[in-house]
């Protein structure tokens, strides 16, 4: 994958787990001081992301597999805690997609019909590679940044400062737990690209750019909608788009807007199912990960069936994830450290 | 055998899925407009639909047609008007709704939680209020010249502000908070029939989600002054009324007139219009609010002939009008604090300002400082006879 | 009585060829050698067999005369000594006359003109610009472009494919710029053939294209020696086919096809915006009936009431549900598109008055269909006219279908997600081993501006990284 394809490729997994949990957590917990949070979070995410780049940058070019052949056992572990960590991921995210469709786009269909065409996209996806992912990334990059840079020209009007004032008046308790649950929802899909040779340098840049997107769009939230209906909605996200009124004939257009969300979300999905494959033994390869995809794909439609359960047990969500993340980078980062003293003293005998 | 099963999951995604939402256009019912009103303890709901088949510049058709539904509680009523129409209700397109004074004073709660909750309705309607007629007569009130109301509704209110603004548009989301939020004020435009057309009298003030007062059109232009919403205000002023209210000596006073033959000087009034207006609210101690307001005025009718060539001239009409703006507004917060509503915005700015909300907002103290710059006289200097 | 032995290689040939009545042997006696001259009548040129052999043999002195120098005597500008018999029916076929002295056989080129003028191009005929275009004959292409490359660096290699045509195919490319990788790609890839006859570049096009099942178009081929010379000047490889007056031009990328190469000899500011319309021209009218059918029937919201009041109105009367409407109009018009291609201009405009009237008033007062979906189906249409290749055309048409079923079952997000299926197909395609979308995807801004946009000519100095590996700048002129 080129700089750029790496780029647009962080841009989209970054977001992604912002739709149905992240602004509405942290608004939650935060109250409206949660864009102080998230310029905070920012700083620490960074730190999350530069751990992967590092492993990344002592990888060098091999892909995960190779690298982790060596290691009998530890490699073994390594890689089905890997593709639990991704699986989850995949459920989450294809959940929330199917919920946040059937609620807004189609009322009366059944949520597994919503999913179905997307199962068959990954797939796909997961036979082309990685190379295909950050192509398709490249283009959908230069469609989704005019759209969002548009919408948030046309929210200053709409901005009242007095939802804001007066400012901190969170408790210190509220406002650190909101920081790292904003470096958890961006920082941690980017386990999903340990795959690629880049030396981190653009995953953090990546990083940084989709961020500041992101406090934009949660500071926008937080003052045009208000105290009061920030806590109401489950996506602040989408209702926001309902206050946009452009050129006295452009309304109602969140329906259409909303596809910025959905691009976010076939992407991670992408790069999700392609980590999988990658990590599966080679010689079954064609027939046992389109099985693995639609057990997957079971397993989310069918615990996940009624929106109640998931809008409350969404609360729960970072905390595994924080749990995984730890779980796999912190051991990895120490076996490539290890390999990297030996390669060194290798060379200098 | 790989190419044959994805083809089989293809045919089958495509095949089951869109026909539960596909909706023909064909089958739609598009409302413009929903009236509410409550009676013999039931909700009355009537929908306004749209005609499709009218053409344009036959008058023997109509544009609009109209569903009625009654039941005890609002889903119930929904239901029952939906059943008078032949094809599915679409709301999307949804312009106003008219609500009764009956359901401002009681029923606010159960409106809040039914618009809100479901996903069939936008959240960018508008809504009035409705005096001296129930909802459903504004609502079917459409004449020939302006047949859809809830399109005459929204340009009324809109264009009402070409000499005074009375009342801006109000839409549902921004109703629903103001009722929720201690720091907000909550008011909607009142609708009635005049001369057999529709006009705006006033508006409807809320206090903790319920209809307090209507305030009249003078009262309801000093609400948008403060609230740096106005765009005009008009202030007429009588000749020769009260002497007190001006400051200038009195042999001054007869030099700024002209001499006219015409000596009468009862009922004339002079008038003016306020063309730019920006107000600044302050929380200076814990129970001292001071207003700042700069007006820029024009004169719009000079029926006490002063003369407008000399400098004192202007100076005494600024301060006239300066006094008459405070009393005005001193009468507004009379009206405020007698009907238990904050409507200058106190408690907002003492929270912003304290962290806490005051205790008792009415004992406050106001002061006020209103620079009035006359600016524009009109063409003409006197018309003398 | 002395018998003459005719030649064996003589009667070799006449045995062969009989039933021909177009082969002709001449016999001419000089001294005591016998010198025959073989050529059929409908390829080889009587005049130039007149003048370049019979004419200077006529006139030898016998005593001067010796075997072995008889090349001294015949003037053709083309000779080849063939030495295996075998070939002799592959010489006469091509036009070539042939003098058999003994066992020693000489072919003289002596081809007739059986090839039209140049003329201009029929489809792609641009108001600026040169009108020359290529013909039949592979020698008078070769030098239509020699006329714009007078360079050594063109190198030719030349095939022959066909096991019963033996057409010439000549694969042409710059030495000092292509990457040799690709030349030897393509021909590998024609060295698998093994057909009776190819009578047009169409015919290998589709099998160098590889074995990859795709709409789109990975082979451009035209008809204009300017296009192609342009084309090997950035590093691609041209193929000619004997018989066939188009060109296949490889690599191509979809950027390739969407902007003429008329646009160059214009001026610039005014063409970068009608250039960059085009690029979206392509996407428009993919996905209109498909957006026209989702917005309406899913999310109506999103129209202005007033217009959506209108169309409901119109589709009142109509029976059918918007979808069939939609099939019917495509169908119609796809037929009139195709009746447009075939039928004899000279036959008159009668045929046209007809599909008007099946597209107008008439259509829309007997209730088939509403006007709305004229205008959107007409609109597609035209902005499909943009693109003039055939092979451009089928594949929107079998991408316009996807998406109208897509939307149709399901909305705006079935939309989406056949917009993502559309990327990952074209990325994912190649042509001859380079990725088919390419100054998009992986991005070359190089590339980029000289097809989608344009550049002014002092500005363009580079060639594209990717087709390229040596002398990425271009050539100043020396004097």
């Amino acid at each position: 994958m080129t700089k750029k394809q790496i780029f647009s490729t962080t841009y989209f997994l970054s977001g992604t787990l912002f739709l149905g949990f992240g602004y509405s957590i942290m608004i939650n917990v935060a109250n409206y001081d949660a864009w102080i949070s998230a310029i905070l979070g920012l700083l620490i995410g960074c730190s999350f992301v530069a751990l992967i780049g590092y492993i990344n940058k002592q990888k060098g070019p091999d892909k995960l597999y190779d690298y982790l052949k060596n290691a009998k056992i530890f490699g073994f572990i390594m890689r089905i805690l890997l593709i639990i960590v991704s699986a989850f991921m995949f459920i989450l995210i294809l959940a929330n997609l199917e919920i946040f469709t059937s609620s807004f786009f189609f009322v009366h269909t059944p949520n597994y019909m919503v999913a179905l065409p997307v199962i068959v996209l990954m797939i796909i996806f997961a036979k082309n590679g990685l190379k295909c992912v950050g192509r398709v990334a490249e283009i959908l990059f230069i469609i989704s940044l005019p759209i969002i840079i548009f919408i948030c020209t046309a929210f200053i009007q709409y901005i009242d400062l007095d939802n804001i004032k007066p400012i901190m008046m969170a408790s210190n308790n509220q406002i650190a737990l909101s920081t790292l649950f904003f470096a958890i929802f961006s920082a941690t899909p980017y386990l999903l690209l340990l795959n690629t040779e880049d030396d981190g340098k653009y995953y953090v840049l990546g990083y940084i750019f989709t961020a500041f997107v992101s406090i934009i769009i949660l500071f926008i939230i937080i003052s045009v909608l208000g105290p009061t209906l920030m806590h109401l909605y489950q996506y602040p996200e989408y209702f926001v788009l309902k206050k946009f009124k452009v050129f006295g004939f452009l309304e109602r257009i969140e329906n259409i807007v909303s596809i910025i969300w959905i691009f976010n979300c076939i992407i991670t999905l992408a790069c999700s199912s392609v980590m999988i494959k990658d990590l599966f033994p080679k010689k079954g390869q064609n027939i046992t990960f389109p099985i693995f995809t639609i057990i997957l794909f079971l397993i989310s439609t069918y615990t996940i069936n009624h929106s109640a359960i998931f809008h409350s047990y969404s609360k729960y969500v970072p905390y595994p994830l924080l749990i995984g993340f730890f779980i796999v980078v912190i051991p990895l980062s120490i076996y490539s450290f290890k390999k990297n003293k030996e390669h060194k003293k290798m060379k200098e005998n | 055998m790989k190419k044959i099963m994805i083809g089989i999951l293809i045919i089958v995604c495509f095949l089951s899925t869109g026909c539960y939402d596909y909706i023909e256009l064909s089958d739609r019912a598009i409302i413009s407009g929903i009236s509410i009103d409550y009676k013999n303890s039931e909700y009355e709901v009537v929908f306004e639909i749209l005609n499709p088949n009218s053409e344009t510049g036959s008058s023997d058709k109509e544009k609009v047609f109209y569903a009625k539904g009654n039941a005890t509680n609002m889903t119930e009523a929904f239901n029952n008007a939906s059943l008078n129409i032949d094809k599915k209700p679409y709301f999307a397109h949804l312009k106003v709704l008219i609500l009764s004074e009956e359901i401002g004073k009681n029923h606010i709660a159960t409106i809040r939680d039914y618009f809100l909750r479901a996903t069939i309705f936008p959240n960018n309607f508008y809504v009035v209020l409705a005096k001296d007629k129930t909802a459903k007569e504004i609502l079917k009130f459409s004449i020939e010249s302006e047949p859809i109301v809830g399109e005459t509704l929204i340009n009324l209110i809109d264009n009402n502000q070409y000499f005074q603004t009375v009342a801006q548009k109000v839409k549902l989301e921004d109703f629903i908070v103001s009722t929720l939020d201690k720091r907000k004020t909550a008011y909607l435009p009142v609708i009635t029939v005049e001369n057999e057309k529709l006009a705006i009298t006033g508006i409807g003030i809320f206090n903790e989600g319920k209809l307090k007062t209507l305030f009249k059109e003078q009262e309801a232009s000093v609400l948008t002054l403060l609230q740096n919403e106005n765009k005009n205000y008009i202030m007429t002023n009588q000749c020769n009324l009260d002497e007190t209210l001006v400051t200038i000596k009195e042999k001054e006073e007869t030099s700024i007139k002209k001499e006219t033959k015409n000596k009468e000087t009862v009922n004339k009034y002079t008038g003016f219009n306020i063309t730019k207006s920006k107000t600044k609210i302050n929380v200076m101690e814990k129970n001292k609010v001071k207003i700042n307001i700069n007006l820029n005025a024009s004169l719009v009718q000079n029926d006490c002939n002063y003369d407008l060539h000399k400098m004192d001239t202007y100076e005494y009409l600024e301060n006239l009008l300066k006094q008459q703006l405070q009393q005005e507004l001193e009468a507004f917060f009379k009206l405020c604090q007698e009907n238990d509503v904050d409507l200058i915005g106190f408690q907002k700015l003492y929270y912003n300002k304290y962290r806490i909300y005051p205790s008792d907002w009415k004992q406050i103290e106001i002061e006020y400082d209103i620079t009035v710059t006359l600016s524009k006289t009109g063409i003409t200097y006197e018309v003398e006879e | 009585m002395v018998k003459y032995m005719k030649n064996k290689l003589v009667t070799d040939l006449e045995n062969l060829y009989t039933l021909n009545p177009d082969f002709i042997i001449r016999e001419l006696e000089i001294g005591t050698s016998k010198i025959y001259i073989v050529f059929l009548e409908s390829v080889a040129s009587g005049t130039k067999v007149d003048g370049f052999i019979l004419r200077n043999l006529s006139r030898i002195e016998e005593k001067q005369f010796n075997e072995k120098n008889i090349l001294n005597y015949i003037s053709a500008p083309n000779l080849v000594e063939i030495k295996d018999p075998e070939e002799m029916d592959y010489y006469l076929a091509n036009g070539f006359t042939l003098v058999i002295v003994n066992e020693m056989i000489y072919a003289l080129e002596t081809k007739a003109d059986l090839f039209r003028s140049i003329s201009e191009p029929t489809s792609e005929k641009y108001l600026d610009g040169p009108k020359d275009s290529f013909n039949e004959n592979i020698q008078i292409n070769m030098g239509l472009i020699k006329r714009r490359i007078k360079s050594s660096d063109l190198k030719t290699e030349q095939m022959i494919i066909g096991g019963v045509s033996k057409t010439i195919v000549n694969i042409l490319y710059m030495e000092n710029i292509t990457d040799i990788n690709i030349v030897k790609i393509i021909k590998n890839q024609l060295e698998k053939i093994n057909i009776d006859a190819i009578y047009d570049s169409g015919n290998i096009a589709d099998f160098l294209a590889g074995e990859k099942k795709t709409a789109l178009p990975t082979i451009a081929s035209t008809e204009r020696p300017d296009r192609v010379s342009s084309s090997l000047l950035e590093g691609k490889v041209i193929v000619l086919v004997d018989n066939s007056p188009q060109a296949l031009i490889l690599p191509t990328f979809f950027v390739d096809f969407i902007n003429p190469i008329g646009d160059n000899y214009i001026k610039n500011n005014n063409i970068n915006f009608v250039k960059i319309l085009r690029f979206f021209c392509f996407f428009l009218t993919v996905m209109i009936p498909g957006l026209y059918i989702a917005l309406i029937s899913y999310n109506p919201e999103i129209l202005p009431t007033s217009l959506l009041i209108n169309f409901v109105n119109q589709n009142q009367n109509v029976p059918f549900p918007i979808f069939v409407e939609a099939l019917i109009m495509i169908l119609i018009c796809e037929i009139l598109r195709e009746s447009d291609l075939r039928f004899p201009s000279n036959y008159g405009s009668a045929i046209s008055i007809l599909g008007a009237l099946i597209l107008g008033e008439a259509a829309v007062n007997s209730g088939i269909v509403s006007p709305v979906m004229i205008i959107v189906v007409a609109f597609t249409y035209i902005t499909s006219l943009i693109f003039t290749e055939i092979v451009m055309i089928n594949a929107i048409r079998h991408f316009r279908w996807l998406f109208l079923i897509s939307g149709f079952f399901l909305g705006f997000y079935g939309i989406v997600l056949t917009f993502i299926y559309f990327l990952i197909h074209a990325t994912n395609l190649d042509s001859v081993g380079y990725p088919y979308f390419y100054s998009i995807a992986p991005f070359d801004s190089t590339y980029l501006k000289k097809t989608l946009m344009k550049k002014p000519i002092n500005r363009d100095r580079r060639r594209s990284n990717i087709l390229v590996k040596k002398n990425v700048t271009k050539q100043r002129s020396k004097i």
